[in-house]
Order: structure tokens, then sequence, then C-alpha cells
């Protein structure tokens, strides 16, 4: 499918939870083909963004736009063609791989045996095959974070929404799931990745924007970024543009205290 | 932090632990957080587990343990052999120390997250695997003197201080010989099989202990009229497998005067065998133990062809009760959850089997006394009796509140970003295999025993009961917070069950007596049956009509 429109439209949206403002009125257009690295310190609104986004939450202020549709009005159809990947990895673990893919499958639509056929290949390609009928709760943290990604993509979104997706994965697995990304930005789908990690950021984003406090404080591409800036990687402007630069000062001090406690 | 009297029993033993090489003030260190976090675990015994996570749990689960104790002291009383009560004495004490060891004490035994915060630290093996047995002797220690001690008072009023000091002795021969067994066993099975299996058999047994604790409670005033001691023992080569025989021997010895060779040879192997094993124990099967039990994180894979199979089945089971593709879905789920999820299973199946259990037990009320088989019989079928399914299906339905909730509740996110349209589907699909996968079958088990002894005449009778549970089902799920299924922890869906008790209780009674006036006044049922299964109709869609989004 081509969209000629922005794929994700937000506008004014703001969030509160009880008094505390979390979003302060943000504004994005995304097309598709984009991966969005989408960042900022802890607490800055990222999460809620994507739970917004995802329909998880519907308290909030503005208007938010996908496939050109308001999702507020309450049409979950655009849910069919999302994908998500969520920061904690909870499961239903008493279930196996098989049960929970099946499970979650069918809701996408899809027959029992297209899903056993492409879940256990898929599981086999990220070298974890063996597990399929095993319960998850016997699984690694790597294996846990596997079995999420291959959920998210089982029903071939357009837009996939991804919370720190590497964690836990060995090296040679992030190398497959990046040129996964790379893949499929290229056939289309756009791709919405949240993460602290700030040199897979660098390395894979289209587009970068970086969040804090509720606003955004930086969009455009990395290479637009390091121009604006004038600074070498993603992490100096993000410390740069957070406002945070103590960061030496408070380092010291810590391993001063460690010190002193040994004197004692 | 607070300091435990069983530390500074044990502070005495110091030089034991000194002398095997262990490092007594690391191993008191690391003992006093384990009972700490003990305090604020809830024991399997503790069957109305109180939102309290604090304080007192095992003192609690302990005076249940004394009330065990009296019941087993119950056989100390008559007149009979020594060596017959003994036996019955210990196969109780044995079975029920055994069950806690394994329902309470597993999680302890197969730890093997500990090793991840204790090994790193510099800390020798044998620190702590001195800390993990003496963790679990400590505990089985108390309860298996709890429940011997009622016993051991009434025995030494009864038979002199000898039979105390020889009771006594052996309960330290027993807490080790259990022991022993238990990781004996654990050791087997996870040398055949992997920790998965190990877990589902240490839930059985937790299901079991469960299941026994209500049923000793029920047979509590029957036991003495339906055990017969007439019977003579004369031993056979396989007595000397039987524990409680070599436990019981010696008092037969002491007390009676009894010198023939089978009580002897018997009595040696209640010293020796607790002795050796436990000594083979500590040298050869602790080492390898704990090497075996990394394997508790493996799990073996499946015959997928098999399983494969039984997945289409299952399909073409949920088709058949669902209306749409999304029921049928969540009806497949949740049966897969029950099946799965060990501390549902823990909460639903011995409420389950007590409710299957309880009208039996009234019926079996009638029993003993002089009269014949035949008798007894006669007066059960000229009574009304089936109307107790009536407690069954209150029993039954004090569950429905459970499939709110799952250990894995916090994986609930996932039903806000799956593309349900009807959430509808969501309740009828789970509500539906739920039904079916517990209620139903529970309800067909009694209703079957009931028709072989009443006959096919009570049919419009079973059916009837059957609707009327079918319409407590809705009311109590449409008067229900509708949290979606598996989406709360165990303690808020707790409170629900009382609720659902009292008036699924009231409901029942009032149906009951109805169902009863139509009995005694020879009235047919049907027009009765007819109008409940109305009422389910129009029910159903108001129960589900409410339901708008998620809750």
């Amino acid at each position: 499918m081509e969209y000629t429109e922005p794929i994700i439209s937000i506008k004014n949206l703001k969030m509160k939870y009880d008094t505390k403002e979390v979003l302060k009125g943000i504004d994005l257009q995304i097309h598709q083909g984009q991966i969005i690295g989408y960042i900022g310190p802890n607490g800055a609104g990222k999460s809620t963004t994507v739970k917004i986004l995802l329909g998880m939450i519907d308290s909030y202020e503005g208007e938010v736009k996908i496939f050109g549709k308001d999702i507020a009005e309450g049409d979950i159809d655009y849910k069919f063609k999302i994908g998500y990947v969520p920061e904690t990895a909870e499961i239903y673990d008493s279930l196996s791989a098989h049960e929970y893919l099946g499970f979650i499958g069918e809701i996408y639509g899809m027959t029992l045996e297209e899903i056993d056929k492409k879940a256990q290949r898929l599981m086999e390609l990220f070298g974890v095959g063996e597990a399929y009928y095993a319960r998850i709760s016997s699984f690694s943290k790597g294996m846990k974070q596997k079995l999420l990604i291959i959920a998210s993509l089982l029903h071939n979104p357009d837009i996939l929404f991804l919370d720190e997706p590497l964690s836990g994965l060995d090296a040679n697995s992030v190398m497959i799931f990046k040129e996964i990304l790379g893949s499929l930005a290229s056939q289309g789908k756009t791709i919405f990745y949240s993460s602290h990690i700030m040199e897979v950021v660098e390395k894979i984003s289209s587009r970068i924007i970086l969040l804090n406090n509720g606003e955004i404080v930086a969009d455009g591409s990395f290479e637009e970024l390091k121009h604006k800036n004038l600074e070498g990687s993603l992490e100096a402007i993000f410390n740069q543009l957070t406002g945070f630069n103590q960061y030496k000062e408070i380092a010291e001090e810590f391993v001063d205290v460690l010190q002193g406690g040994e004197k004692e | 932090m607070k300091d435990f009297r069983q530390l500074k029993i044990l502070d005495k033993f110091q030089f034991f632990y000194k002398k095997l090489g262990v490092n007594y003030n690391i191993m008191r260190k690391i003992l006093q957080i384990k009972l700490l976090m003990d305090q604020r675990r809830i024991p399997t015994v503790v069957m109305e587990g109180s939102d309290q996570q604090d304080e007192n749990m095992f003192k609690k689960s302990l005076l249940m343990y004394g009330f065990m104790g009296l019941v087993i002291m119950l056989f100390i009383l008559p007149d009979f052999p020594l060596f017959f009560k003994m036996n019955i004495v210990y196969a109780m004490m044995l079975f029920m120390v055994m069950t806690v060891m394994i329902a309470d004490f597993s999680s302890v035994l197969l730890d093997i997250q500990e090793k991840n915060i204790l090994l790193p630290k510099p800390i020798d093996n044998r620190t702590i695997s001195a800390a993990k047995t003496t963790h679990i002797l400590l505990y089985l220690m108390t309860i298996t003197m709890t429940i011997a001690a009622p016993a051991f008072i009434a025995g030494i009023f009864k038979h002199g201080l000898l039979f105390g000091g020889i009771f006594f002795l052996q309960l330290f021969l027993l807490s080790g010989f259990i022991i022993l067994f238990t990781s004996l066993l654990y050791f087997l099975i996870l040398l055949f099989f992997d920790g998965e299996k190990l877990k589902d058999i240490i839930n059985y047994f937790q299901i079991f202990l469960s299941v026994g604790m209500i049923l000793v409670y029920q047979l509590l005033g029957r036991v003495f009229q339906i055990v017969d001691y007439d019977t003579i023992f004369t031993p056979r080569w396989w007595s000397y497998f039987i524990p409680p025989l070599w436990f019981a021997a010696p008092f037969s010895i002491l007390l009676e005067n009894q010198y023939t060779p089978q009580y002897i040879y018997l009595s040696i192997l209640g010293v020796i065998l607790p002795l050796v094993v436990l000594v083979f124990y500590f040298k050869v099967v602790a080492p390898h133990f704990e090497k075996n039990l990394q394997k508790l994180q493996q799990s073996n894979r499946k015959k997928t062809y098999l399983l494969e199979r039984r997945v289409r089945l299952h399909k073409k089971i949920a088709d058949l009760f669902s209306s749409n593709a999304i029921e049928s879905t969540f009806f497949r789920f949740t049966q897969n959850m029950i099946n799965n999820e060990r501390n549902l299973k823990l909460k639903l199946y011995p409420n389950l089997a007590f409710a299957v259990i309880m009208p039996l037990i009234t019926l079996m009320a009638n029993f003993g006394g002089n009269r014949s088989f035949e008798e007894v019989m006669e007066e059960i079928v000229s009574g009304r009796y089936y109307l107790f399914i009536y407690g069954t299906i209150t029993l039954l339905v004090t569950s429905i509140p459970m499939l709110a909730a799952a250990d894995g509740y916090r994986a609930a996110w996932i039903y806000r970003t799956l593309p349900i349209r009807n959430y509808r589907s969501i309740y009828k699909g789970a509500l539906k295999g739920f039904v079916v996968k517990l209620i139903l079958p529970s309800y067909l088990f009694v209703s079957l025993i009931f028709l072989m002894i009443y006959g096919f005449g009570i049919l419009p009778d079973i059916l009837l009961m059957f609707f009327n549970m079918i319409l407590l089902i809705i009311v109590i799920f449409h008067l229900s917070s509708k949290h979606l299924p598996f989406s709360q922890d165990f303690a808020s869906a707790k409170y629900s069950t009382i609720g659902v008790l009292f008036g699924g209780g009231g409901f029942a009674g009032a149906s009951a007596a109805t169902h009863g006036f139509f009995i005694s006044r020879n009235i047919s049922v049907l027009p009765y049956i007819i109008l409940v299964i109305l009422m389910i109709f129009i029910l159903w869609r108001i129960a589900f009509k409410s339901i708008e989004k998620l809750a």
C-alpha cells in the first residue's frame, strides 16, 4: 500500500497524569518508509506517546491520525496493520510459544496453519526453533525478546512500534534484526524506534526525534542534527539538548564516595 | 534485623558446623535473611490466604498442623495393639510431613535464583549448601514436632515415659528420612525428565495436599466407624519396604515385650536406614543434586505431530461452542491458560474436587452402624439426596471470579494492542471455555453418580439443576466487575469469590427449596425447566449487552 499523506499525523498532543503534564503539545508528521529514532531522557514522555498511538491510553488531548483516520473515533481497524514490541517483556509465559503466537495470530485473522508455518520458520531463523513448543517461562531473556519481536511482526504490519527491542539480544541477533529493519523500511514499512542506546539509533534512523520534558526539542536526520548542534555524536547532541553537562562532576563524586567508604 | 529463636538454638550446635568446615557466622546471616523472607510467604496449608503479607503466616499454618496432630492423637487413645496404632500414627505423619515438604519446601530445595545472588559473593559452596539444608531442617523439625506433639503427650500419659523416649528419637529419624526421600525423588525425576515436568509434579502434590486437608476435616467424625482393627499382622516380604512399619515395631518390642524376629528386623531397619540415607544424601546425592538443578531451566521438546493433531481437534471443539472466530480463539486461549498456569490450578482444582466430593460425603454419612449395605441404599434411594447437587453447584460457581486472575496478569497489555472489534467476544469465549473445561465435567461426573443410584427417573431434575447452574453462572458474570480474563492478581480476585459464595449459595438454596417443593407436591418440573431456559436466553443477552469497551 502506498500513502502520499502522512501515515501518522499528530497535532498538538497533550497528556496529563493527575496534575503532571507528560506531553505538552506535540506535532508530528510521519511518512511511509521512515525509520524514526524516538529518543529522550527517562520520563520524557516517549512511552506515553507510543501508548497513545497504540490506543492503550485514550484520555489525551489533541488529534492523532493513523492511515489518515482519527483513532479517537473508535475504529480499531488500524490495529490490524500495527506491530508493537513493549519495553517490559510481560507475556503469558505459562503458555508455550506455539500457543501464544497461535492466540495472537488468530486475532489478527490468520489461520492456525499459516501461523504455525510462519512462526516456526521465524523462530528457527532466530536460532530458537527448538523452543517453539516449550513454555515461555523456561526462555532466557533474549529468547523472550525474540518471541516478542516475532509476535509483533507475524501479521506483516505496516507500522512497527519498537520500544528498546534489542534488550537481551546477542550481537549476532542484533545484526540480523538491524538488517531486517533496513529491508522492512525499504519495502515501505514505517518504524517507530524508541531506545536509550544512541549508537544504534544514530546508525539505523532516517529521522531522529528528541523528546525532553514532554516537548520535541530536535527533529531531523542525524546529519542535520550534527550540523545544527556542532557535536560529533548523537550521545553528545543528546547531552547538549537535554541540558545535561555535569556528568563528569557526578561521576567524580560517585567514585569519591566509594573510596571514602573503604577507608572507614 | 530481627533475631530468630531458631537461630539462638542453632547457636548451641555451632561446633558441629565448624567441624564440618562451614563458616557459621555467614551461614547464620544467610539463614536470618531466609527466615525473614519465609515469614512473607503464604504456605499452601493456609487456605483462606489473608492479605496481610507480614508476620505469623507460618505460625498460622502451625496451628493447622497442630490441629492435624490432634486428629492423629485420637489413634493413640483406644486400646488396640501398639503396633497397629503406631502404624497408623506414622503413616499419617509421614504422609503429612512428606506432603508439606513437597508442597511448601520444594521451592527452597529447588531454588536456583539464590545461586545468582550468593555464588558471586565470597562465600564457599559448603556454607551455602549447609544453609540450604539447615533451613529446610529447621522447618521440617518444627512442623514434625507440632504434628507429633498431641500424640506425644497422650502417649506418655497412656504408655509411660519410655513411649515418649522412643517417639522423640524417631521424630528426628523421620525428618531426616523425609528430606532424603524427597530429594531422591526430585533427583530421579530430574534425571529422567525436564524441569517443567518436575514443576508439574510438585503442582499436583500441592493440589493433592489441599484436597487432602478438606477431606480430613470432613472425614474426621467418621474415621472410627470405617476403620476395622480386627486384622492380624502377618509380615510378608514387602512389609519391609513400608516405612511406618519400621517406626512402629520398636514400640511392640519395648513396651509390649514382643520379641519376635520380624519386629526386631523392622526396628533395625527403622534406625539404620534413615541414618544410612542421611549419610548417603550428604556425601553422594547432594553434590550431584545441586548440579542437576541446572536442568530446572530446561524444557524438552514435545512430540509435534501429536500436538498439532490435538490443536486441530481443540479448534473444532471450540468452534462448536462459539459464534465467531474471536470467541473461538479466546475459548482455546482460556483453556490453554488453565492447563498451564500452575498457580491458577492450585486455586481452582481443590475447590472443584471438593464440589464433586461434597454430596458424596453426605451420602456416605448414612453408612456405618449395624445396617447392611442394602438397607442403607434403600434409605438413600427413598430420600431426595440428589438435591445436594445444589451444594456442588454453589461451590462450582465460586470459581468464576478466578477467570480474571493469573500469575502473569501483567501480560494483559496485549488485549489493548490487538485489533478486537467486539469486546463481548472476549468475555463470551473466555466464559464458555472456562465452563466447558472445568464446571461441565465436574457437574456431569456428580450427576452420573446420582443417575446411577436413582435411575433415569431423576433425569428431569438433573436437567433442571443444570440449567439453574447455567443461569447462576450468567447472573454471577453479569453482577461481577467484568475484568478481562487473566488480567488481575489473585489477591483481588479473592474478594469477589467470597461475595459469590454467599450470593450463589442464596440462589442455589432458593432454587433447591423451589425444586424440593415441586417434587414434594409431585408437580412436573418441565414448566420450571422451560422458565429457567427462557431466563437464560434473556439474561445472556442482557449480561453481554452491558459490555461496551474494555474494563
